[in-house]
């Protein structure tokens, strides 16, 4: 146990004084701080008509120019998992470090799984202070401290959020451990990143088109163009993460509804308790979390089953 | 129903006018067939110089502010012997004099010029306005106006005058506003906040049963100090006091209340900006949160950073 | 088992990887508290034999046992007893050389009070205390395997492997490292395992080598008994050429002290013998009046025994 402690410190140590952890760190604390901004200003502009989960709008609302915390931080997170965990491993490999390490007196997986945690500790560090800096400027401007009910749902995106940051992660260690090249695997993880976020997208639409045309179509068709896009886009995490984090903190919000994420004009629906959210988005969760778990645990299996060659 | 009633003598007024005169114009002329066949056996009486007026409408009543115009008529019959006429000439010349009760002005008009003196031509029927113009909120009543005719000639002493009468009516005007003028203020939540605003009685007389209400957002409190006024004298102002309680967990923000004041005859209302502040607890919670975390991190860096 | 004395004890040891055999039914002994030289040209097979030693690679058949553990099945043991310093040994270069130590102090389990005091021990050993502070990337080649050396030695360890240890290093620095190889030796009686191509180095501080090519290992022994198991025994190796040569001259040449065999190439002559008896042979063919054009001396059978295996390969 110790020697995952010790790799998992080392490994902190190592991303909190990397230039790239505080460029991330910077990015998302302006890309959060601006975007609240943006949400305070919407707020207070309409602050008689927003109904019972005001707190919950800080992370939701975006403007015309800024988009939302959600759609930033949808956006960050694979960009950060990718970028804790694509060298993990052939780094250690090329620099030669990781025969020496092995020659301790540690299990293998210490290694692996130190570098996981501690990746996951950097993106849990990340986004929860985020969320708690604009909590806390929220709670300073709106003057309304959160019902139980919307900590709790702000509780449960961070979870998603990390979890969800996990897959990436552990996609990223995985092509670490595969590919000898660092360039490599970070090139095709975000190669993936990039065919999910914008290119699916496309593709989702042009299929649903091309089976159920919108010209001059009946709602029925309509419905039918929006479920075959969507039921392709659910092959990617990002939507299930977006579609989650959008239910999660939306308590008004369905899950079918061709807008989830631009909530504040949408007519108001009764909001859902939180179990019932949570109900919608269940097989979602379960899928994010699933894929983190398989993704890490394929690194890990190979990993441990790698020959350690002289050169 | 109360315009008809109003306006109903003037009617039959009209009516007995216009039914005389057409009874009547047959009729002299009749007389004046027999007259020629009797002036050898009767001497006849000496036709009169006169001045005959006639309008319409002598009393009218007009909204408060608005000039009040009344369309009358008027002819010269020279009758038998003019006074003063030289010969060959068919006109006389007249000087108008109008008596206006104070706060007015007023003048007759032909056309749009003002007329103090006019030619009128031997039996015809000149078409004249008396215009009045208030230059006071009136108070509510009759007001007359007379207008005289007098010949210039020098000796003469034909005369004749037209009476007018407008009606005031009684003006009804509440106005309601905030004592300091500004449509905005700022409010903390969670707490009484007092706000005064003002009721004036513009109206012309005295205003009774004012009532006080207010729009607010949902789960607000807004009480007035009093609610109901009982009367109000005219031009009279009266100070009201206003507690406005935006709940415990109202957003920071803007939000809009609308405060009215109405009574029988008029109302008033204004929307009032409310900003709400933050009570001060919730802000200093919130500074505490972003402290801590930004300590946090920074302890995080300090302990496991190699810079 | 003789676990008295056998620190290392490979038994028919095999390897493959894909169908390519690595290391080729490999039986070896390693003596505690000696340096043993395990020779042989890049691709021979030394770099596996040491990482299946360290349990880091599973043998495809046999066993490795080290210090009475079987490396497959109990790595984690024999890990703590044994260093291992790799070809291309690695730092983390953004590290000091303090911390760097520091780590693998923590990986060792040994407790975070003594840490300190272990680094300095180390680092005294391998005389880098001044550069203690100093980032990795900062050192130089030397320093480096200096800094491999202290890593090891962290541990305490009864058993080091050293792969290629002066490779790339100038000739003043290799010889430092293999200094602080013997004075190790010495001093701590740590048993060290030197895996090299570059025998002439090897051959100044290993007693006992082992060759091994292609996986076979080839020769094990002192470096006197390989060269006469190789070559018919002898220790020396007098090579002459002559003007003629008679086998009066080979017959006398045979009756001189010492000499084991004699082998006869047209008009040159190789010598083997356990003396240097150089003198004796120019008296002896200046006697016979044979005109000799050139003698030369060769004691360095590591030399030749490269020449003969691994040249060709």
């Amino acid at each position: 146990m110790r020697s995952i402690l010790t790799v998992y410190r080392k490994e902190l140590t190592d991303h909190f004084s990397s230039n790239k952890f505080l460029v991330l760190l910077a990015l998302i604390y302006i890309a959060g701080l601006s975007s609240t901004y943006v949400a305070l200003q919407n707020i207070r502009e309409s602050a008689s008509g927003l109904g019972k989960y005001v707190f919950l709008y800080l992370f939701t609302t975006g403007g015309d120019v800024l988009p939302s915390f959600i759609t930033f931080i949808s956006f960050f997170i694979p960009i950060i998992g990718i970028i804790f965990g694509f060298d993990a491993i052939n780094s250690e490999k090329n620099s030669g470090n990781l025969s020496r390490l092995l020659s301790q007196p540690i299990y293998r997986d210490s290694v692996i799984n130190g570098k996981f945690l501690a990746g996951i500790t950097t993106l849990s560090i990340i986004i929860a202070s985020i969320v708690f800096i604009i909590s806390g400027i929220g709670l300073f401007s709106i003057g309304v401290p959160p019902t139980s009910e919307e900590i709790l749902r702000i509780f449960f995106f961070i979870f998603i959020c990390i979890f969800y940051g996990g897959f990436w992660m552990g996609l990223s260690i995985l092509f670490s451990v595969i590919m000898e090249k660092t360039a490599a695997s970070i090139l095709t993880a975000i190669a993936i990143w990039i065919f999910l976020m914008f290119f699916l997208p496309i593709i989702a639409n042009a299929i649903a088109n091309g089976i159920a045309p919108l010209e001059n179509a009946s709602v029925a068709d309509q419905i039918r163009n929006f479920n075959i896009g969507q039921g392709i886009l659910r092959i990617s995490p990002s939507t299930l993460f977006a579609e989650s984090i959008a239910i999660l903190l939306v308590p008004t919000a369905r899950l079918f509804q061709p807008t989830l994420l631009n909530i504040v004009q949408t007519p108001p629906q009764n909001p859902l308790s939180l179990g019932q959210s949570l109900i919608q988005v269940w097989p979602q969760l379960v899928v994010i979390v699933a894929l983190a778990i398989i993704c890490f645990a394929i690194s890990y299996i190979i990993f441990m089953r790698q020959e350690i060659r002289s050169t | 129903m109360e315009i008809i009633k109003r306006k109903l003598p003037v009617f039959f007024i009209i009516l007995s006018l216009t039914l005389s005169i057409i009874l009547m114009v047959p009729a002299a002329l009749f007389a004046q067939e027999e007259e020629t066949t009797e002036e050898e056996i009767v001497e006849p009486e000496p036709e009169p110089e006169e001045l005959i007026f006639d309008t319409k409408l002598p009393k009218i009543q007009a909204k408060e502010g608005e000039t009040f115009s009344f369309n009358f008529d008027v002819a010269y019959k020279p009758g038998d012997e003019p006074f003063g006429i030289e010969e060959g000439k068919s006109e006389k010349t007249f000087d108008i004099t109008v008596d206006y009760p104070t706060g007015w002005i007023a003048a007759v008009a032909s056309g749009s010029t003002e007329a103090p003196a006019i030619n009128l031509k031997f039996n015809s029927t000149e078409s004249l306005r008396l215009v009045a113009i208030p230059l006071i909120t009136q108070q509510p009543g009759e007001y007359d106006f007379k207008v005289t005719f007098n010949s210039a000639v020098e000796g003469d002493t034909l005369e004749g005058s037209i009476e007018f009468t407008a009606v005031a009516p009684p003006t009804y005007e509440i106005n309601l506003t905030t004592k300091t003028g500004m449509l905005s203020t700022e409010l903390t939540s969670g707490k009484d906040n007092h706000y005064k605003l003002i009721v004036t009685n513009n109206s012309s007389t005295s205003v009774e049963n004012i009532s006080l209400s207010s729009t607010e957002p949902e789960g607000w409190q807004v009480s007035f100090d009093k609610d109901k006024i009982e009367s109000m004298e005219a031009d009279e102002k009266i100070e009201i006091d206003v507690t406005i309680n935006p709940p415990e967990k109202t957003i920071a923000g803007d939000y809009m209340l609308t405060f009215g004041a109405s009574s029988e005859n008029s109302n008033d209302s204004f929307d009032l900006r409310v900003t709400v502040e933050t009570p001060t607890i919730w802000g200093i919670v919130g500074i505490g949160i972003i402290v801590v975390v930004i300590i946090g991190v920074a302890v995080i860096f300090a302990r496991l950073g190699r810079r | 088992m003789s676990e008295d004395n056998n620190i290392i004890i490979a038994k028919d040891l095999s390897k493959k990887y894909n169908e390519h055999l690595v290391v080729d039914n490999l039986n070896l002994a390693i003596k505690k508290g000696e340096i043993f030289g395990l020779l042989g040209p890049n691709g021979a097979g030394k770099s596996t034999f040491i990482l299946m030693a360290m349990g880091l690679t599973e043998p495809s058949s046999g066993s490795i046992n080290v210090a009475g553990f079987n490396s497959t099945r109990q790595p984690l043991e024999v890990k703590r007893i044994t260093g291992y310093l790799p070809e291309k040994v690695g730092f983390y270069e953004d590290m000091s050389a303090k911390g760097n130590l520091t780590y693998t102090a923590e990986l060792n389990n040994i407790p975070y009070r003594e840490i300190p005091k272990k680094v300095d021990e180390v680092l005294e050993i391998v005389t880098l205390t001044k550069n203690k502070n100093q980032l990795v990337k900062t050192l130089s080649k030397g320093m480096k395997q200096r800094l491999g050396i202290a890593d090891v030695l962290i541990k305490d360890p009864r058993l080091v492997f050293f792969d290629e240890p002066t490779e790339g290093l100038d000739l003043k620095v290799a010889n430092q490292i293999l200094q602080t190889i013997l004075d190790l030796n010495k001093q701590k009686n740590i048993t060290f395992l030197l895996s090299s191509h570059q025998l002439n180095l090897m051959q100044k501080v290993c007693p006992r080598v082992g060759i091994l090519s292609r996986g076979k290992l080839i020769g094990e022994g002192t470096v006197e008994n390989l060269g006469r198991n190789l070559f018919g025994g002898g220790k020396y190796r007098i090579e002459l050429e002559l003007e003629k040569v008679t086998d009066g001259l080979i017959e006398k040449l045979k009756k001189l002290d010492k000499v084991v065999n004699i082998n006869k190439v047209d008009n040159q002559l190789q010598v083997i013998c356990d003396k240097d008896i150089r003198q004796d042979i120019s008296r002896l063919i200046a006697a016979e009046d044979i005109l000799m054009t050139r003698m030369d001396m060769k004691q360095d059978a590591l030399e030749e025994i490269y020449l003969k295996y691994f040249k060709e390969e």
